[in-house]
């Protein structure tokens, strides 16, 4: 019987996955959710994306060295599925829609030329310019999240900002 | 002002606009918890043409998207109706069989009463899925039993052996038992709708009680499934991108 209570109670003494990444979640979650805000524009599919990152993290918590690196890698890759998806989406439902409501969305601009700019980048240069210049990543830490060189990743922050300044120009 | 300053400015900005509060950990684990759930629960059913056993699996979208659903033929939606395979002798049985009696060495068999009758398939794009409906006639079983699932392989058409030839690149195989289009499906036999995740179905057999169409997506996508009586129909909700 001794033997036996002595098994249950090492059982019950190995720190738990969910305590951990609980720690964690506290400590980044608004700020992952601002990070996803920036690259997919949406809030709620931000949350989400959030969400999705944390219960990735718990599933593979003891293969992972860098919990909060790793969730803001899940992050930023599940923004660029999101947005791929969404192009999908717009690219067959946007004619419909735009005739439903009568008008192009896209043709009307917001206050702000660079957000609106940024919305319209391509989605790889897009995620690439909010972990530099947001999440002030180095180029080596964004290509390791994007699967590229940082040659790659220096090219796609030098488009990205050219056609920024191309854009907003006559604003200034 | 250069445009990294304006730019890291606009992020700042667009940053502190978004109030969040995060939701309590338990609720998102909660979510983890489910999800690892249904993976068990598919990979207890993958693979597997488990029309004997289980009972009608029907469940929203699910981002895993190889779940199969299985049933056994005359499923839920039809309990009320004696189902093809407790007609016959075994159907005056109760509900609960007695111990078994050694009485008899003659052979025992349940045969099928007869076929679901398949009179339309048709398919249409929904807000944020394509739908596909079988239908089946008053004049059959009603609704047969079903297999539906991610195709594993190439496909081929049932008895002939002849490769399959269908728009996409991934199907959903809808297996239906104990279910014929003979005599009352006048319809076309592949369907082009050309739908955001649907572009094609064909009917891949329609033989010896088994009846078989494929849905080709253009990639693969959450499905679910639905059995529904009155009149009889499976329906099947692909996501669209």
């Amino acid at each position: 019987v001794g033997a036996i209570a002595a098994a249950t109670s090492q059982v019950t003494e190995v720190p738990t996955d969910a305590a951990s990444t609980a720690a964690v979640y506290q400590e980044h979650y608004a700020r992952l959710v601002r990070l996803a805000f920036l690259m997919i524009g949406s809030q709620t599919a931000a949350e989400e994306l959030v969400q999705d990152a944390f219960v990735k993290l718990q599933q593979r918590w003891r293969t992972v060295r860098d919990p909060a690196g790793y969730v803001t890698a899940t992050v930023a890759n599940g923004a660029r599925s999101h947005l791929r998806r969404r192009r999908v989406e717009a690219r067959w439902l946007g004619a419909e829609r735009a005739a439903r409501e009568g008008r192009d969305e896209a043709s009307q601009p917001g206050p702000d030329p660079v957000w609106d700019t940024l919305g319209r980048l391509p989605r790889k240069q897009r995620v690439a310019l909010v972990l530099r210049y947001h999440a002030d990543q180095p180029d080596e830490e964004i290509a390791a999240t994007l699967g590229v060189r940082p040659a790659t990743v220096r090219s796609l922050i030098h488009r990205g900002l050219a056609t920024l300044r191309e854009e907003t120009r006559d604003e200034d | 002002m250069r445009t990294e300053d304006r730019l890291r400015q606009t992020l700042n900005e667009q940053a502190a606009d978004v109030d969040v509060t995060p939701p309590p950990w338990a609720v998102v684990r909660g979510r983890a918890r489910r999800s690892s759930m249904r993976r068990r629960a598919a990979v207890g059913v993958a693979g597997v043409l488990a029309l004997a056993v289980g009972g009608m699996t029907v469940a929203g979208f699910n981002s895993g998207a190889t779940r199969r659903v299985t049933t056994p033929p005359g499923g839920e939606a039809t309990a009320s109706r004696p189902s093809p395979t407790t007609s016959g002798p075994a159907a005056s049985a109760p509900a609960t069989p007695p111990a078994p009696s050694f009485g008899s060495t003659a052979p025992a068999s349940v045969p099928p009463s007869g076929h679901a009758q398949l009179t339309s398939v048709d398919v249409a794009h929904h807000d944020g899925f394509d739908r596909v409906v079988f239908r089946f006639g008053s004049t059959g079983t009603g609704l047969p039993g079903y297999s539906i699932g991610f195709a594993r392989g190439p496909l081929y058409h049932d008895a002939s052996g002849a490769p399959v030839a269908l728009e996409g690149s991934v199907a959903i195989v809808v297996k239906m038992v104990y279910a014929t289009g003979g005599g009352t499906y006048h319809g076309p036999t592949t369907i082009t709708p050309g739908l955001p995740s649907v572009l094609q179905l064909t009917q891949t057999g329609d033989f010896e009680g088994y009846l078989i169409w494929a849905i080709g997506l253009r990639a693969q996508a959450p499905f679910r499934v639905s059995a529904l009586g009155g009149p009889d129909r499976i329906v099947i909700d692909i996501a669209t991108p």
